[in-house]
């Protein structure tokens, strides 16, 4: 047998023995070949992506250690609005190393009613006022004529939303221990009320409020609609004074849910009510910035800008 | 890099075996490429094997993703123990190419 048979044989049976194994992958595993088909892709670029990860991990030491968590962002995931927004973050000057937290849930328990209701003037005027004093942030009840139907709602659990065509939910965490904080509570095969949203932060922030029973709607639902999309707004657990700031995502939740708003899995957890029922009694009040200046994420320091 | 075959098998048998047909480099290459495709696919054979119904899309999922952190700590949550079954593919593959390499030259 000439050299060149022989190879052409062992190239056979080698070939023959791959895709056999190929092919009893996408048999055996049948969710697995319908994922490979509805992304166009092929057993061959899924096994040599996790036979590469795993190279690397094992090089690197990762694997073949313990199983704690490795907390890394990985480069590809910083995008440019979070590299704006962080800028903008360290331009902000910390005033008081007190922990406003304990300090606003203090003073809020003595503003708010026993169960979520809309708030009447004086009251908001008292919580726009604590936050102002606690955080340093302009929150506002009421902005530019606009207002919700309540400032004082339960709030429930959402899940992550579709970023753009083909996300899937593992790129919306950066690292394990955020999977699993995060990842069980899934991602919604749609999008929110205003599309995709316009960056990475705005989705991992995201709010849900009832935009449809704003009293401004029954007056102008197009600008109403137009004046809620992506609108910054501050909320806050009452009982623990966590809080964080983020964008309207999404209209919702239907009125025979019992909730009248609803937060992103990262919002729920910085606001302390993503275990159990993930559900909790939450403040959102619409956050004067017109010069965006104010990062998204979780509050923890009074700040000045 | 080379592939994780490469890393962890050794692979101066297969070599050894080629050289006695006098492949080139290139057709010795052109083998041991095969032979990272077969290891690559039963690597994925026996991840998934150890995960239940639910589990394999948000692992698949996580490999597209290229997050390499994330994949192998979900591999060694869900996956028990995950490096033996890792060091016996390796030497089933091994197992497997040699026989293909050395019936090929019989026939």
């Amino acid at each position: 047998m000439s050299k060149k048979n022989l190879l052409n044989k062992i190239a056979k049976n080698l070939t023959k023995r791959k895709d056999t194994l190929a092919n009893e992958i996408q048999e055996k595993h049948q969710e697995v070949g319908e994922w490979l088909k509805d992304h166009e892709k092929d057993v061959s670029s899924l096994s040599k992506g996790l036979s590469e990860t795993i190279a690397t991990s094992a090089a690197t030491g990762i694997l073949l250690l313990s199983s704690s968590s490795l907390p890394v962002k990985p480069d590809s995931f910083i995008t440019a609005s979070e590299t704006t927004i962080s800028e903008s973050a360290t331009k902000t000057k910390v005033q008081s190393t007190e922990d406003p937290g304990a300090v606003i849930a203090a003073k809020l328990a003595e503003i708010l009613p026993s169960k979520p209701r809309q708030l009447n003037e004086e009251e908001m005027k008292k919580v726009e006022d604590t936050v102002k004093e606690s955080f340093g942030l302009d929150a506002k009840g009421v902005l530019d004529g606009y207002k919700l139907n309540t400032n004082y709602s339960y709030m429930g659990g959402e899940q992550h939303l579709v970023r753009f065509q083909g996300d899937t939910l593992a790129r919306h965490v950066r690292n394990s221990s955020e999977w699993a904080m995060f990842g069980p509570a899934g991602m919604a095969p749609g999008r929110g009320a205003w599309g995709y949203f316009p960056n990475e932060e705005y989705e991992r922030y995201y709010m849900v409020v009832q935009t449809f029973l704003s009293p401004n709607w029954k007056e102008n639902p197009k600008a109403t609609y137009d004046w809620f999309k992506f609108r910054k707004v501050l909320a806050i657990n009452p009982h623990t004074g966590q809080a964080v700031t983020g964008v309207i995502g999404d209209a919702g939740p239907a009125e025979w849910t019992g909730k009248q708003s609803g937060g992103s899995p990262e919002v729920m957890h910085y606001l302390g009510i993503a275990g159990g029922p993930r559900k909790g009694d939450v403040l959102i009040f619409f956050l004067d910035d017109k010069d965006n200046k104010i990062p998204l994420g979780p509050v923890t320091r009074k700040v000045g800008q | 890099m080379d592939s994780l075959y490469r890393q962890l098998a050794d692979t101066q048998i297969i070599h050894s075996h080629l050289d006695k047909f006098e492949f080139e480099d290139s057709e010795k290459e052109q083998i041991l490429e095969i032979v990272d495709h077969i290891f690559h696919h039963r690597l994925l054979a026996v991840v998934l094997e150890g995960l239940v119904e639910g589990e394999k899309i948000t692992f698949i999922e996580l490999v597209d993703s290229g997050n390499h952190l994330m994949v192998v700590d979900y591999i060694k949550t869900k996956v028990v123990n995950i490096e033996d079954k890792l060091k016996a593919v390796v030497e089933e593959v091994h197992q497997q190419v040699m026989e293909d390499i050395l019936s090929a030259a019989e026939r």
